[in-house]
């Protein structure tokens, strides 16, 4: 086949994105537009899967990363593993809106328009090459975003959301582009190997000249534009409003897949292109890692409203995942990525039960978890593990993540950089102190009585997802987790190259 | 093996002889051996020939003493001759001091350097199993939880496959028991690959510091069953609970690979959580929260501490073998586990562990998780639980890091004393029942730490029987606590009183729990704490007053509380009419845990054995010995 036969998924998407606008002339039946994202995104998910256990029908290579597009499209394992996440939380989101949209909600040809336009630049990101292909992949994503958070114009909920999104996005992007030209000025050069080849060249003295403040200044332009994206202290301010007020769906697509979008971005500029002058971030990404952390979990443990107990949740665990950067290992960095993966199924996990019981109208406070377990046990227990899994506790597939992170971590600082093991405990700590508000929903779901008596039945499609992430959490990525461990690791090598 | 060293020296290697004169000066103004240093090879022989004066030769234990202990010894002072020193002496690495025992003072003492002269690194003994019997210990459980938890609430089924269960892992808990006797090393070892390449995998075996504490878990475990027969309350999760908790127990005795033992020890909790928070008392939501996130915190500090001992050990495994061994041979070239280092890990592990003991400071989410946990968690978590703390200690932080514990021997000795004095104190002032059982058992651990902190093979052996006696009694005082509860409506003593006349079977039973739990002898804690006592004499002389001091007031708050709460008056704050006799689910076990602190009480040896010898081999690993 054909190398640009790799490029099917993003054709796909872009085939679809065109064709719902179609089906919205042609046919009245909102729920043809469900099922057309729903084909597409599990085409795209098994195209993805097949490609991934045998490569060898796109004639690539697991070891060798092709290149598309004149060089700006790169097919590596690490692009491919956040692709197969981005479709699934992608298809999820699908799922679970046709359960939590009611029948006559107006505009659905838009939302699922929108969702996989998202998707299609969330995908571009993960295969981006240069700077531009990045920023690109990175507006498409977030522009669809902007619309679907503030999806229910009426709800001024989710209007306000929609705004402060918009505002604090466009300018995180703006501070981006800045970082973007300063590096473009000093390195004339856009793609990630250019830029990395003048620094490296730079760093060992093959290249004169005393660039020195202006990539420390691009980089903090870079970290702070992308750092929006992530939402990492002190850039998170908008993630708890906009988690909130979004519909739960778009809410579980921004924490899932556009979370870990953010940090392929990261992940792309700081440990593959600026890698050879980590020593200029080094120490601002450890104390934004430290500051977000704490910050996060202290924030969350007063909150009333579910969604924005998991903003914070969230932010904290951004946390976790950047003091692998500055570790700058690949044991640490497979650890960042595996944690990142793991992230998007408790998150998305936890949302879709969220969702759930937005759908049936019980609300979003945490008053309405009291008494889950007796509505449901399957929901109730779902989101138990999501919740023991953020946490950390053996033995759920979250806390062998965070095990991979802070091992690989804790291996770098014992070796070379002492600070860095400060890093490991305070995350280690940390852990514990978040332990008391994710406890908190536990205890309102298995020991309350819920406050209003009134039966509920759940949709399916959240009862099967809610089944699939206890099965994934719970069992699967437990016992294969040396699987697990070896795909970050080679995933780590192709990025850190 | 050291028969194979002695063939293999004879075979290839001439033994040589030496002589040392044995002699004094003609003008007695100085005793001497000539020559006072000796260095032979392993195998040589060493002939003593005497020149002037009285005298003889006798070993010591080191370069300092005087007084002949054992060793050799050439008899009564006597005047001329010779002696050859027994082959025995040479066959080995190591060095002997001796002495003239009549000349000792006057500094005739000579030492024989044998080989490298240090004692030869023993070797940890393994022996795989052909039957996965540690496996079915931790399986069988998962599938009677599942089991049970299929009926919902129907009320016979949970309890009923729960305690077939739980028999069943009895009888497999004493066959490893009498499987693994007083062997030295693991035994019925089993390894299963889990993820290679970070050094994991599932390592089972059992020694004489687990094989107790696993016949301890499968005795307790239908014990609890039978007391919670008429749980009313969801039996199906409940029963299918204390099974995960059981599993999750065996794990912790069962493993030998830390960041599996760490699973282990982290499953504990979530049961228990729910045990407590679901079927506890009034304050139950405030406790179980309490008792997850202090033991959380407290564990993932241990955590930090095992991937440091992982990353220093540089094996590539997390195999607590594995990682002793380079650890020891590190450390002995120099090349890692500095003193320094050692001492920052065992303080991470030891928080992680102190806080399970639990030891003062770290004590105060004990009573409150006791008080508010059904009788059911109380027992486990009382008879179990609190041991994996010390447990932890002895298998997980003593053999790898010998300097660090020796560094923090003060901290301890200080720590189990004010455990001691403050628990007993504590009980001393306890109006319910339950919270005065609750301190005691920080009472009772504090003996056992200090038993620990003691670095001998007494104390050590007398912490472990302490885990086990304790392990045994404090169910059964909980177990009375509960009882009262169910049949007189109050566990509060002041409101308890004349209970004797009324239900003299019952009380009766109560009483000699009581005994048993104060340390009468005969029963097993009296054994545990003797052993420990007379180990911290040893070590520490005359401090000895204070935990002694301790014993008193432990004497005093046992009785009293029996005095108040059995004998007396009819109290009149209950209704002694509806007061009569427990029922046989509660009676039976209370009984059992009697026989069982007789029997251990009365024949300590069948303990003691397995535990001495894996104490001794600690220690020797450990190079206090």
């Amino acid at each position: 086949m054909e190398p640009s036969n790799l490029f099917l998924p993003e054709i796909i998407l872009v085939a679809s994105i065109m064709t719902i606008p179609g089906l919205y002339m042609l046919t009245e039946t909102k729920k043809s537009f469900a099922l057309c994202s729903n084909l597409t995104l599990t085409s795209i998910l098994l195209f993805l899967i097949v490609s991934w256990f045998n490569p060898e029908v796109l004639s690539m290579d697991r070891e060798v990363s092709m290149f598309l597009l004149y060089g700006h499209f790169k097919i590596d394992i690490f692009s491919q593993i956040f692709k197969i996440i981005f479709v699934l939380v992608a298809l999820t989101v699908s799922l679970i809106s046709s359960s939590y949209f009611d029948e006559d909600e107006p505009h659905q040809a838009e939302y699922y328009t929108l969702l996989l336009s998202s998707t299609l630049g969330m995908l571009i990101v993960a295969s981006a090459n240069d700077f531009l292909t990045l920023f690109l992949g990175i507006e498409i994503s977030a522009f669809s975003s902007y619309a679907l958070v503030a999806f229910r114009k009426q709800d001024d909920k989710s209007a306000e959301a929609g705004a402060k999104y918009l505002l604090i996005g466009a300018f995180s992007s703006a501070l981006t582009l800045y970082g973007i030209s300063l590096l473009y000025a000093v390195t004339g050069s856009l793609t990630f190997d250019g830029v990395h080849a003048f620094i490296d060249g730079l760093s060992q003295g093959v290249i004169t000249g005393n660039f020195n403040e202006v990539i420390f200044i691009s980089s903090l332009f870079i970290l702070a534009g992308l750092g929006f994206k992530i939402a990492v202290v002190p850039f998170h301010a908008w993630a708890p409003d906009v988690y909130q007020g979004a519909p739960t769906p778009v809410t579980t697509l921004l924490a899932a897949a556009s979370k870990a979008m953010g940090f392929i971005a990261i992940f792309r500029v700081f440990s593959f292109t600026l890698e050879s002058v980590s020593e200029e971030w080094k120490l601002v990404l450890g104390l934004v890692a430290l500051a977000s952390m704490t910050l996060g979990n202290l924030a969350a443990i007063s909150q009333e409203d579910i969604g924005r107990m998991l903003a914070y949740s969230s932010i904290a665990q951004a946390g976790y995942i950047m003091i692998a950067i500055p570790a700058m290992t690949d044991d640490a960095m497979s650890g960042a990525i595996a944690h990142t993966l793991i992230h998007a199924f408790m998150k998305g996990g936890a949302f879709v039960v969220v969702a759930g019981l937005g759908a049936v109208g019980l609300g979003y406070s945490l008053d309405s978890y009291k008494g889950l377990a007796q509505r449901s046990q399957l929901l109730a227990l779902s989101m138990t593990v999501c919740l023991l899994s953020l946490v950390g506790i053996p033995p759920f597939a979250g806390f062998i993540s965070k095990f991979l992170l802070f091992y690989g971590t804790l291996q770098a600082g014992l070796s070379g950089e002492t600070w860095i093991i400060a890093l490991v405990i305070a995350g280690v700590l940390n852990s514990a102190l978040s332990l008391y508000y994710y406890l908190k929903i536990i205890r309102y779901m298995y020991l309350y009585e819920p406050v209003e008596a009134k039966e509920v039945v759940f949709p399916s499609s959240i009862r099967y997802i809610s089944l699939m992430t206890i099965l994934l959490l719970g069992i699967i990525f437990p016992l294969y987790w040396q699987s697990l461990f070896e795909i970050c690791k080679e995933a780590a090598i192709a990025l850190m190259g | 093996m050291l028969f194979a060293m002695l063939v293999l020296f004879s075979g290839n290697v001439e033994a040589e002889n030496h002589t040392v004169t044995v002699t004094q000066s003609d003008d007695f103004t100085s005793y001497f051996f000539d020559p006072n240093v000796l260095e032979v090879e392993v195998g040589d022989n060493v002939l003593f020939v005497w020149g002037n004066g009285s005298h003889n030769v006798a070993q010591v234990s080191d370069s300092e003493s005087n007084n002949y202990e054992s060793g050799f010894y050439s008899g009564n002072p006597q005047v001329g001759g010779n002696w050859p020193l027994p082959a025995d002496f040479t066959a080995q690495d190591g060095t002997l001091y001796y002495v003239c025992e009549p000349h000792a003072t006057m500094n005739m003492r000579g030492s024989i350097i044998v080989g490298s002269g240090s004692l030869p690194l023993p070797e940890i003994s393994m022996e795989f199993s052909d039957f996965p019997w540690l496996s079915y210990l931790l399986v069988f459980p998962i599938i009677g939880a599942l089991w049970s938890i299929s009926f919902g609430n129907t009320p016979n089924a949970p309890r009923l496959i729960a305690l077939f269960t739980t028999l069943f892992t009895l009888i497999i808990s004493l066959i490893v028991f009498m499987k693994t006797g007083s062997k030295s090393g693991y035994s019925l070892m089993e390894e299963y690959e889990w993820a290679p390449n970070l050094g994991i995998s599932v390592l089972l075996g059992v020694d004489g510091l687990s094989s107790p504490l696993i016949l301890l878990t499968g005795i307790i475990g239908p014990l609890t069953v039978i007391f919670a027969w008429e749980e009313k309350e969801r039996p199906g999760l409940f029963f299918s609970l204390l099974l995960i908790m059981q599993t999750a127990l065996y794990g912790v005795f069962v493993t030998l690979d830390y960041f599996v033992f760490y699973i282990f020890w982290e499953i504990v909790l979530i049961p228990m959580f729910f045990l407590i928070a679901i079927w506890g008392g009034d304050d139950r939501r405030y406790a179980s929260i309490k008792f997850f996130i202090y033991t959380f915190t407290a564990s993932v500090i241990m955590l930090v501490g095992f991937m440091a001992l992982y990353f220093e050990s540089g094996a590539n495994s997390f195999s607590m073998i594995d990682i002793a061994n380079s650890s020891r041979e590190l450390s002995i070239n120099n090349e890692a586990f500095s003193e320094n280092f050692q001492i920052w890990v065992f303080a991470a592990l030891f928080i992680g562990f102190a806080v399970k003991i639990p030891s003062f400071p770290w004590h105060t989410w004990l009573p409150d998780a006791h008080v508010q946990a059904p009788t059911a968690g109380s027992i486990l978590l009382a008879g179990v639980m609190l041991k994996m703390g010390l447990y932890g200690l002895i298998r997980a932080a003593l053999p790898v890091l010998p300097l660090g514990a020796v560094y923090f021997v003060p901290v301890m000795v200080a720590l189990a004393i004010i455990s001691i004095l403050y628990g007993a104190v504590l009980s001393l002032g306890q109006t319910d029942l339950k919270k005065l059982v609750a301190y005691s058992s920080v009472s009772h651990m504090g003996v056992a730490l200090l038993g620990v902190a003691t670095m001998t093979e007494l104390g050590l052996a007398g912490a472990v029987f302490m885990m086990f006696a304790h392990g045994i009694l404090s169910p059964a005082m909980f177990m009375i606590a509960g009882v009262l509860l169910h049949q007189v409506g109050t566990r509060e003593i002041p409101k308890l009183g004349g209970l004797a006349r009324h239900q003299p079977k019952t009380t009766g039973i109560f009483v000699v729990i009581f005994m048993g739990s104060l340390g009468l002898p005969g029963m097993a804690v009296f054994v545990a704490e003797l052993a420990v006592f007379i180990a911290f004499f040893q070590s520490h002389g005359y401090w000895l007053l204070l935990p002694i001091f301790g014993m008193v007031i432990t004497a005093g708050y046992h009785l009293w509380a029996l005095q108040r709460a059995i004998f007396g008056t009819d109290s009149e704050e209950i209704e002694m009419s509806k007061v009569h006799e427990a029922p046989w689910y509660e009676l039976y076990p209370m009984f059992t845990i009697i026989i069982i602190a007789a029997i251990f009480g009365i024949f300590p040896h069948y303990l003691m054995d397995p535990i001495n010898t894996a104490c001794y081999d600690i220690l020797i690993f450990m190079g206090v010995l």
